[in-house]
């Protein structure tokens, strides 16, 4: 709890202490607009991330029926691939496209502006919905499914019976992708687009106060605030169902649902063809790839041990969080505060970071390979928290009750809350390893010399232009993830 | 499982501390710096070759434009992990000689370099540099019809197809600050003004616009030779051009690369043996070759290919006083350009 709450504490009191000092002027945004513009520029992004999942989810449940869940949770593990990876394949290939478009028709397109951001985004995201979204489907009750079957049901069926229950998980996974792409300005930013996010960054570069901006930056929390007030709402509507069910499609005949189907296999081809094929071929170019590779192995043994160290210990944090909230009668403020660190611009923290553990008592921690894990764990334990504690919720109180009643002591009490949430904790974990590996804006900041996150690295590269070289970084990335999806995977017993 | 699962943090948390917990007795000297990894790793390599010292490095990102280190460094400042900061321009590192962030160092071969590449109290030490160059896409437009003075950049017909980056960061920003100190508050802020509304493209930093220029999104852009003169090399129809070189003109402006040692660095030793290192003949000409410098400040080191540094007319700058105006530039700019 140290790690989580104590950078906020400590960014909050700076900025009370230097307003009431003057040195600080609150300065909500002048510039309303633009705040607009960007929220109607992410939930865009998270539409379109939803209606491309949905497709994809349909396609799945459709081709694959009885192997679909083996295919959801890989699906749910392919949001390891980094943003930027989709980003960079994506011009590539459209520039591509558009050239031999611009050619043929004499025309004067180019990949960028609002459009761009909004495909780029939908793509990164899609494993996101399209996985939730399939285990709603396969959530849905045995008995509706026969009865569905038996009455060949079409249409109208699915729309007045299955869409209802599987739009808690949709509304749900849009709202997850809105969130985590809020602070976000370096997609944008790449296509030229400016968003509230830069606004704010810009006003940090311009005069360096870590605490103006925080305040200005006050109306985007409150905003995310709201959604996760929705996402909280929702949560408690979801039903998924890791086990036990029998996967089955009654609509596998139906037009309506071969058409949707046939969209989410092209989508899913671009998916994953667009990334895999562009680089491929920029890596390619690249002379010496094994010594590519071994001149970044110590980056990318220091960007898993990191990301996996906060990804597992961010657990203690969230079981913890999940048991407060479960008996709190105040439950939206409590999840509220919880979400703070994460919703708060990256570098605003990690400052607050180094304001924190950068003094005579901690500095031994400072300076030590451990402090970029540290600062993960303040800015990712939400997500676990958020999952595990919307997991409790679904158990009975009674039987809460009983564990504490039956198994006294707090740690006996959350071994057996662990045993009984095991999935959903490895989900969560699986999910806050994956935000670690490619975040940079906090990592930048806290990561001591010597030691250097693959993420950085890639970055650094990228901005070169050796798009050879960030090639074959990115491919070695994905087969590493492939290779921790694979452990997982078995670990799950094949998703049984 | 779940002692499983247990286990297998304990033992993960064990191998961390054993692979990356364990110090190194050797000597080291710890260097923040802006200027690309590509580029800068190569130097930290051949001064460990001569010296045995260990680089610990720590990089900044394009993303956060150099305000990431410096405000790092900044935050630092009661007990700082940095011996040495080894800046690609030079305003950040004036404004952290400002905020008592760096101390003075005796660097012998600091003795050849001109005054106007010296702090006059030693806090700071400035080397080759490069230059602010207009890249050009000759197959969108020929070089005769590009501007060819900064203001004929607000006035050419083509203004809606050229590019800068955010004059908020990096050497855009450094370029902006230098304008207001040479014309005035005034005319800078009207220039920009005039600039924005003239519908020139600004996006998100130099390597993009020679990105854009390159797939031929835009005419031409303003960027930095490194950027430039990499991208020539893959690209053969770019082409570059300095401006303001005219007899009346103000001059090109060519950022310097800095290097200053900070205050309670934790490695005095080691930090004045790499600022040695790094303003002798001898790096300089490793980073001229490397394509990094492209203005070298010592004489006998071979030009950089592609740029006749010899013979270009320099903007004259005052960079202390383009500091004074470098608050009043980001801020005047961030109403233009950002809102």
């Amino acid at each position: 709890m140290f790690f989580t709450a104590a950078p906020l504490f400590n960014l909050v009191a700076g900025a009370l202490i230097s307003f009431g000092q003057g040195t600080t002027h609150i300065k909500i945004t002048d510039n309303l607009g633009l705040l607009i513009k960007s929220v109607a520029l992410y939930s865009g992004a998270a539409v379109l991330c939803v209606a491309l999942g949905f497709a994809v989810a349909i396609w799945v449940w459709t081709a694959f029926e009885k192997r679909a869940i083996k295919i959801a949770i890989l699906m749910l593990i392919l949001i390891l691939i980094p943003p930027f990876v989709h980003v960079q394949s994506w011009i590539y290939f459209m520039d591509k496209i558009i050239a031999v478009i611009n050619s043929t028709f004499g025309l004067m397109l180019n990949f960028s502006g609002e459009f761009a951001v909004i495909i780029t985004m939908a793509f990164s995201f899609l494993p996101l919905t399209a996985g939730l979204c399939l285990v709603a489907l396969l959530s849905v009750p045995a008995e509706i499914n026969d009865q569905a079957r038996l009455e060949t049901a079409g249409r109208k069926t699915f729309l007045a019976v299955y869409f209802p229950l599987i739009s808690p998980a949709l509304l749900i996974s849009g709202l997850l992708v809105f969130l985590l792409n809020i602070n976000d300005y370096g997609i944008p930013s790449v296509f030229g687009v400016n968003v509230f996010s830069l606004e704010l960054f810009s006003l940090f570069s311009a005069n360096g106060d870590r605490y103006g901006v925080f305040f200005s930056s006050l109306p985007l929390v409150a905003i995310c605030l709201v959604v996760l007030v929705f996402l909280g709402i929702y949560m408690k509507r979801i039903h998924f169902a890791f086990s036990g069910f029998k996967a089955g499609n009654p609509f596998k005949t139906v037009g309506f649902i071969q058409t949707i189907s046939a969209i989410g296999f092209v989508v899913f081809a671009f998916f994953t063809l667009v990334p895999l094929c562009n680089l491929i071929y920029e890596a390619a170019f690249v002379n010496d790839a094994l010594g590519v590779l071994s001149g970044s192995a110590d980056e990318f043994v220091y960007s898993l041990w990191t990301s996996a160290l906060s990804a597992v210990a961010c657990l203690i944090p969230a079981i913890i969080f999940a048991y407060l909230y479960f008996f709190s009668k105040h439950k939206v403020l409590l999840i509220s505060l919880a979400a703070l660190p994460f919703i708060i611009p990256a570098a605003i923290s990690g400052l607050s970071m180094i304001s924190l553990w950068n003094s005579p008592l901690l500095h031994n921690i400072y300076q030590s390979p451990f402090m970029p894990a540290i600062a993960m764990v303040g800015r990712f334990a939400f997500i676990e928290a958020l999952i595990i504690s919307f997991a409790l919720l679904r158990l009975e109180k009674a039987l809460v009750d009983n564990l504490r009643l039956h198994n006294p002591g707090i740690l006996e009490t959350f071994k057996c809350l662990a045993a009984l949430l095991w999935k959903e904790c490895l989900a969560g974990v699986m999910i806050v390893f994956a935000l670690a590996m490619s975040e940079f804006g906090m990592t930048l900041l806290v990561t001591p010399p010597g030691y250097q996150t693959i993420t950085i690295k890639i970055f650094n590269y990228l901005h070169y232009g050796a798009s050879d070289i960030v090639a074959i970084l990115c491919l070695a990335m994905l087969a590493i993830m492939l290779l921790i999806s694979t452990w997982v995977f078995l670990l799950l017993k094949g998703g049984r | 499982m779940i002692k499983r699962l247990v286990g297998l943090f304990f033992v993960a948390v064990f191998m961390f501390v054993a692979l990356f917990g364990c110090t190194n007795p050797q000597k080291t000297v710890v260097v923040y710096t802006s200027v690309d990894q590509v580029f800068s790793e190569k130097l930290f390599q051949m001064f460990e070759k001569q010296t045995g010292i260990k680089v610990k490095a720590v990089y900044d990102v394009e993303a956060s434009k150099s305000v990431g280190l410096a405000n790092r460094l900044i935050a630092e400042k009661g007990q700082p992990l940095a011996d040495v900061f080894w800046n690609g321009e030079i305003l950040q590192t004036l404004d952290l000689k400002a905020k008592d962030v760096l101390v003075k160092a005796d660097i012998s071969n600091s003795n050849d370099l001109p005054n106007s590449f010296k702090d006059s109290e030693g806090k700071w030490f400035g080397f080759g540099g490069r230059a602010r160059v207009l890249i050009v896409n000759t197959k969108k437009i020929g070089l005769d019809k590009c501007p060819k003075t900064m203001e004929e950049l607000v006035t050419s017909p083509y203004v809606k197809n050229a590019g800068i980056a955010y004059p908020l960061f990096g050497t855009t920003s450094t370029q902006a600050a230098a304008l207001y100190s040479i014309w005035g508050d005034a005319k800078a802020k009207d220039y920009f003004t005039r600039l924005k509304a003239a519908g020139i493209q600004v996006v998100e930093g130099n390597s993009v616009v020679k990105d854009f220029v390159s797939q031929g999104k835009l005419y031409f852009g303003l960027t930095d030779s490194d950027d430039a003169l990499g991208e020539m090399e893959k690209n053969k129809d770019l082409a570059i051009l300095l401006m303001d070189q005219g007899a009346k003109d103000i001059g090109n402006m060519v950022t310097p690369n800095t290097v200053a040692q900070i205050k309670g660095a934790p490695h005095p030793e080691q930090a004045d043996a790499f600022m040695e290192f790094l303003l002798s003949k001898e790096a300089e000409q490793a980073m001229v070759d490397d394509g990094w410098i492209h203005i070298p400040v010592h004489a006998g080191v071979t030009a950089a290919k592609g740029l006749d540094s010899k013979n270009i007319k320099i903007m004259d700058i005052d960079f202390a006083e383009a500091y004074k105006k470098l608050e009043l530039s980001k801020t005047e700019l961030e109403k233009i350009f950002v809102k």
